[in-house]
């Protein structure tokens, strides 16, 4: 198969069961997802598995954004981490260091991780393929240098202790279950707004801008608009992400927003399937997840990371939802043909 | 009484490193015309289309559309002028489905943004009520009311794929429809079909550009036509005056072994 | 406290040091790319494990020499297999997929570096003694005087290469015209595993003889390979001259951005000029402007 045959069927394979999504149960999806996620804390019983719970939370909101960006609307970013750091370090700054209302951190760190999307997306979304890939990457870098080396504001690699927890209507979150809470309501909303805004007007955009640039420019779309439209939403995403992050963990610091997780953010979308939004959960979960265990490996996890990492973009390029999908397929093919040949 | 033109190109000019691909190209379309553009391959067709849709910037030379300066536009500024088209290797968003496609077309009907998107506001909703069955009827026209619209655009047909994009640029209320070689892969049956409806189109008021290889398509639909060779304008007319024309001739002739 | 020109001039040394090894690394970038349109992020790694396995060499009571030689050759081989076991069961894929790739070759290969040499640096003994020349108050270490020389021979050996023999002119044809090349009988996935190996060639020693002055780290690929990348964009990206431009002018800027200005953001230099290439002139300084 050629590529542009095997991007054809990914195409389609995407499209069909989004069609029948549509008309099913799918319309309603939070309903049963919602029940879901408020149950889970039952299931989990220790707080470590609400701590990792809160972890794939959070990041599955970065990954959604990165999904809008990179599935949707077929860019790619490879300095994610410092939309989430900004994000993290508005709220470590305004309710750690000067003892402001959290609150006011989450917005400023959401405000600020748009505004700095929308300075560094005009310029950078005019390049293209490696080279978008490069400079995001370069952006990436150059910000977590600043968060290291700004001394004055960010205590560099001593880090801000953020010990002034989130509260809602009176009550503080505190404590890893209510936190858990918080993060799955905000999960929940995120997969509703961006489902929302993929089957409108402005998602259609976009998605048309990944289908074919030129036939979106000339059916009106201003793609270069869209295109920073939708890094802006990713990094706005990230950023309320990284004030969850400063909440939860406590303690915010520079090494925690560098290469290696905006790799990690990267491979947990292409993992759950770029184009979905429940592939963000579910790439986020297994990658979160897998990361965690790969812990008690030592010095060989990174040796497995990154041998799983290539063996699943060789074999399962379109991640672990489209791959699962099509090892099903080519079963039933080759159970039906020893049907015919044996039977 | 001047006649009410939709597009008017005056000297248009292009160059491709040392190749010039139009030289000083001038013709106008009429408001209510369809007419031709044709000539030998590498006559600089597309590449005009291509100018008039902003997908390429002019080296010299005027575009109006509508009196309007389409000159330097970029592709979705002339779209919004009311200039549509189709593409020779027929672009469709293969990520959608069949009644996307079509509404993609409609883009700039629409005022949804961002927040009126994300929060699902009801005037976003009855817009996209609006758009959705406007997009249907589109579908309908072009012959393919009988398709799911659901379906991925990527599994029709060669010929329903071509019938779809033309779906898509009707969406958007054109004044002017450009066809870059509408008939190209399809069957005799398929185009006269296309002929038929690009009759339909221009009965709907909207004024058509086409570019064909099909010489009997053209002959057959055409009011006028102006022939190009090596980005040339060696002749403008009626179908048969132009057929007849010996400089047009020679250049076809010239081609062919 | 403004800079004595003998200041300047040491800048200028370790400037121009530095930037032939970014410019070793920028030309394996450039080879890959040349020959498959990838951009390689285990080009880094190439450098790290240059350095280490000289190192083992040189503890082995290996001569330098053969030390160094030894680990070329073993970095080598690791390119190769790179490209037989992870590119090319993936030639047809998106470019997202051959990035995440080629992080994840980057992420193993840092991980099997840290199992076999540990996390912490190592030195490497100067190639022949740590004695500075003096030239107008600035000091030249023997070990500069090394990696110039040893880049500069390399950079004639790869000129013979393509000018003068049969392999390295069909590698030039098949980066310019894969199809065509193909057609004249030329392999191609051969010519690509070759790049990837030539390019592995070219890290490693880049690592080798660094190394004494950088230690030898399992971590010292990740900037590395990133700042010899920024090289390769600042000169023209697949320009095999502009590799080298690039190269020595990041050193340069580096080094004399570092001195004078802030020392911290001396990482972020590199990525600064990364961006205002990419932004300002894509091609390149010397790049030809590509379609």
């Amino acid at each position: 198969m050629t590529a542009r045959e095997r991007t054809t069927e990914a195409a389609r394979a995407q499209a069909r069961p989004a069609a029948r999504a549509a008309g099913a149960l799918t319309r309603h999806w939070w309903l049963p997802a919602g029940a879901g996620a408020a149950a889970l804390p039952l299931v989990l019983r220790d707080s470590y598995g609400l701590h990792l719970a809160v972890l794939v939370g959070i990041n599955a909101v970065v990954v959604l954004g990165l999904n809008l960006l990179m599935g949707y609307a077929g860019q790619v970013s490879l300095g994610q981490a410092a939309f989430v750091g900004i994000g993290a370090y508005a709220s470590a700054v305004i309710s750690g260091s000067l003892g402001l209302s959290p609150w006011l951190g989450v917005a400023a760190g959401i405000g600020l991780g748009a505004t700095t999307a929308a300075l560094v997306g005009a310029p950078l979304l005019k390049l293209r393929g490696h080279y978008l890939a490069m400079g995001t990457l370069g952006f990436g870098m150059i910000a977590n240098i600043v968060m290291a080396q700004w001394q004055g504001l960010t205590r560099g690699d001593r880090g801000i202790s953020v010990r002034a927890p989130l509260s809602v209507a009176g009550l503080a979150l505190d404590t890893e279950l209510r936190r858990y809470y918080l993060v799955a309501a905000v999960v929940l909303a995120a997969m509703v707004v961006a489902a929302n805004i993929i089957d409108s007007r402005v998602g259609r955009a976009m998605r048309a801008v990944h289908g074919s640039e030129v036939a979106a420019a000339v059916s009106g779309v201003d793609t270069q608009r869209y295109k920073v439209r939708v890094f802006v939403l990713s990094g706005a995403l990230a950023a309320l992400a990284g004030s969850l992050y400063a909440h939860h963990s406590g303690y915010v610091n520079p090494d925690s927003f560098g290469f290696h997780y905006s790799i990690l953010l990267v491979v947990m979308a292409v993992l759950g399937g770029m184009s979905s939004i429940g592939g963000a959960l579910v790439g986020a979960a297994a990658v979160t997840l897998i990361n965690e265990q790969l812990r008690w490996f030592q010095e060989f996890s990174t040796i497995i990371f990154g041998a799983l990492l290539m063996g699943m973009m060789v074999f399962l390029p379109s991640g672990i939802w489209a791959g699962a999908a099509g090892i099903v397929r080519r079963l039933g093919r080759l159970r039906r043909a020893g049907r015919r040949d044996g039977a | 009484m001047a006649p009410d033109v939709v597009i008017e190109l005056r000297e248009v000019t292009k160059r491709f490193g040392g190749l010039v691909a139009v030289n000083q190209l001038s013709f106008s379309v009429e408001r209510g015309q369809i007419k031709a553009l044709i000539g030998p391959n590498g006559a600089g067709k597309t590449t005009a289309f291509n100018l008039i849709t902003g997908v390429h910037s002019l080296d010299a030379g005027e575009i109006m559309v509508e009196g309007k300066r389409a000159t330097g536009l970029p592709s979705h500024a002339v779209a919004a002028l009311g200039v549509a088209r189709t593409f020779q290797n027929v672009e469709l968003f293969l990520n959608m489905s069949v009644l996307e496609n079509v509404m993609v077309g409609e883009h700039t009907w629409g005022r949804a943004g961002m927040l009126g998107a994300a929060l699902r506001l009801r005037a976003m909703r009855r817009e996209e009520a609006r758009l959705s069955a406007r997009a249907r009827e589109c579908l309908e026209l072009v012959g393919l009311g009988k398709i799911e619209p659901e379906r991925p655009a990527g599994s029709l047909s060669f010929g329903e794929q071509r019938l779809l994009e033309i779906a898509r640029a009707l969406a958007s209320e054109p004044k002017l429809l450009l066809l870059d070689e509408p008939a190209a892969g399809l069957s005799s049956a398929e185009g006269a079909r296309l002929a038929e409806l690009v009759q339909q189109i221009r009965g709907l008021g909207v004024t058509v550009l086409l570019v064909d290889h099909d010489m009997d398509l053209v002959m057959e639909i055409s009011d006028e036509v102006v022939v190009l060779d090596h980005g040339e304008k060696i002749a403008e007319g009626t179908p048969r005056a132009v057929q007849s024309d010996p400089r047009v001739i020679a250049a076809y002739l010239g081609e062919e072994v | 406290m403004s800079p004595t020109a003998s200041q300047l001039l040491q800048y200028l040394v370790s400037g121009l040091t530095l930037g032939s090894v970014y410019a070793m690394i920028a030309l394996g970038f450039t080879l890959i790319h040349n020959a498959t349109g990838i951009v390689n992020f285990a080009q880094g790694e190439f450098v790290a494990l240059g350095a280490l396995m000289a190192v083992s060499g040189a503890a082995a009571g290996l001569p330098m020499p053969v030390a160094v030689l030894a680990a070329v050759a073993g970095v080598t081989l690791v390119g190769a297999a790179l490209e037989r076991v992870a590119i090319r069961p993936a030639r047809e894929a998106t470019v997202i997929t051959l990035v995440i790739i080629t992080i994840g070759a980057s992420i193993f290969l840092r991980g099997i570096a840290m199992w076999v040499w540990g996390p912490d640096a190592l030195p490497l003994r100067h190639f022949s003694g740590e004695h500075p020349i003096v030239v107008a108050g600035a000091s030249v270490l023997p070990q500069h005087l090394w990696i110039v020389g040893i880049v500069l021979v390399t950079m004639l050996a790869l000129w013979l290469l393509g000018e003068r023999t049969q392999v390295g002119k069909a590698m030039r044809a098949c980066a310019v015209n894969r199809e065509a090349a193909q057609l004249v009988g030329i392999p191609a996935s051969r010519m690509v595993m070759l790049s990837f190996a030539l390019s592995a060639t070219l890290g490693g020693l880049a690592g080798a003889i660094v190394a004494p002055l950088a230690m030898a780290q399992y971590n010292m690929g990740i900037m590395l390979g990133l700042k010899g990348f920024a090289s390769a964009i600042l000169g023209g990206m697949g320009n095999p001259l502009g590799a080298v431009v690039g190269g020595l002018l990041l050193g340069t800027l580096e080094s004399l951005g570092a001195g004078l200005l802030w020392s911290g953001f001396k990482d972020a230099i590199a990525f600064a000029i990364l961006l205002i290439v990419l932004l300002a002139r894509p091609t390149g300084l010397l790049g030809r402007r590509s379609a």
